[in-house]
């Protein structure tokens, strides 16, 4: 035990008589805020769904409910809620039924708003596609803006209509992907 | 002839005892004191300390201006200039970095997590950088591509010393990774890099030269 104290006394004694070693240092700082986009594109004017814990945008079989040999047509939009300009999307459709009696679907745009009580476009239309049985439709070519939110702006903005023949109608789920190769490359600045 | 014989007065020899003392003393004094040369400068010695001040400045936007809507693939060079503008010359030049937001832009993700965070890649010239084009004719990477979430310590540059009023030219490249996500109805998946937003201090330490003995 005495022998312990003498240790640490000469411990204390050391470390107390050792010069300290101090030096300067110079600092400086600066700060700089970085954020990244997003990529994203949502269908407004469909109901949605979950099945195995996946969601999809819905168009159900009582909207394609018409006279026979007369197309109806489901009217949704497609907006850009991402922060980059898409040049394209992926929508996968799925439809219910029995194997073998899918009906066919088609996606139709039009520059403008649609006009859903004459079922017209005071634009131009253009069909997106057709899918039935390879339910994958690649749309490429696109140039949408963000459609912002203050104030949202139309030129982001898909309007699309879907139809099916009258009688054969069914439930379809749509997914909506948008992916890395949607927006614009890489690019290198110097400011 | 009559000879007077005359009697000594007891006060003769106290007398002469005084005067003995007297001068014995005298004598004394004159041995303890002694002649004093004193030398010293006319003119007083300065010592100065030296300074250590290390200057940060923007060249171009510099961290003037957030960087912003990053995606995959994207690298943004900005240009700083580091002064040692103290008398000082400075050693062990070090980075470092403190950043708060969206963690999957500060560190790479976990498996099964494959985000890739923003990297700092920072690239000295010997001249100042044309800030438009990103030209040096002979730069030094002074850190190789890193992580800015690994960059918590103080992270020793290529370049480490700094003498006192030099200047260092400095490219901070910022990088996205390219990856690939994919968002499904609208929404981004979990740990995304998307829509994330990222507040990044750089902080440069410069050390001291080290102390020396001087004889002259």
């Amino acid at each position: 035990m005495k022998r312990r104290l003498v240790w640490f006394t000469s411990i204390l004694i050391l470390v107390g008589v050792l010069p300290a070693s101090a030096s300067q240092i110079a600092r400086s700082s600066g700060n700089i805020s970085v954020s990244s986009a997003k990529w994203a594109l949502e269908a407004v004017g469909l109901g949605s769904t979950t099945l195995n814990n996946q969601s999809f945008y819905l168009i159900p079989s009582n909207s394609f409910r018409g006279k026979a040999n007369t197309r109806e047509f489901v009217y949704f939009n497609l907006n850009n809620t991402g922060m980059s300009t898409l040049n394209g999307f992926t929508m996968e459709v799925t439809q219910g039924g029995a194997v073998g009696q899918q009906v066919q679907i088609t996606f139709e745009r039009c520059s403008n708003a649609w006009d859903q009580i004459n079922d017209s476009c005071s634009g131009s239309t253009a069909t997106l596609g057709a899918p039935s049985t390879s339910p994958v439709l690649n749309v490429s070519g696109l140039n949408l803006p963000p459609v912002g939110i203050n104030p949202p702006t139309s030129s982001g903005v898909i309007y699309l209509r879907a139809s099916v023949d009258s009688g054969k109608s069914r439930d379809f789920r749509i997914l909506i992907k948008v992916n890395r190769s949607h927006i614009r490359a890489g690019t290198v600045t110097h400011s | 002839m009559t000879q007077v014989k005359l009697k000594k007065s007891p006060w003769r020899a106290f007398a002469g005892a005084v005067i003995m003392v007297s001068v014995a003393a005298i004598a004394g004094q004159s041995v303890i004191a002694s002649l004093n040369a004193t030398a010293f400068n006319t003119t007083a010695q300065t010592i100065n300390s030296g300074t250590m001040k290390l200057e940060l400045a923007n060249s171009g936007n510099g961290f003037s201006q957030s960087i912003t809507n990053l995606v995959p693939g994207d690298v943004v060079n900005r240009y700083v200039t580091l002064t040692n503008s103290g008398s000082i010359d400075g050693i062990g030049l070090t980075l470092k970095t403190a950043q708060t937001g969206t963690a999957s832009l500060i560190s790479d993700g976990v498996s099964p997590a494959t985000t890739k965070a923003l990297t700092l890649t920072v690239t000295s010239c010997p001249v100042a950088w044309d800030v438009a084009t990103g030209a040096c004719s002979s730069p030094t990477v002074e850190l190789a591509a890193t992580p800015i979430g690994s960059l918590t310590s103080a992270t020793s540059l290529t370049s480490s010393t700094l003498a006192s009023g030099a200047l260092r030219y400095l490219q901070m490249k910022i990088t996205l990774p390219d990856q690939n996500e994919t968002t499904v109805n609208g929404v981004v998946p979990t740990n995304t890099v998307q829509g994330g937003s990222v507040g990044v201090t750089y902080t440069f330490d410069l050390a001291q030269r080290l102390a020396t003995t001087i004889n002259s």
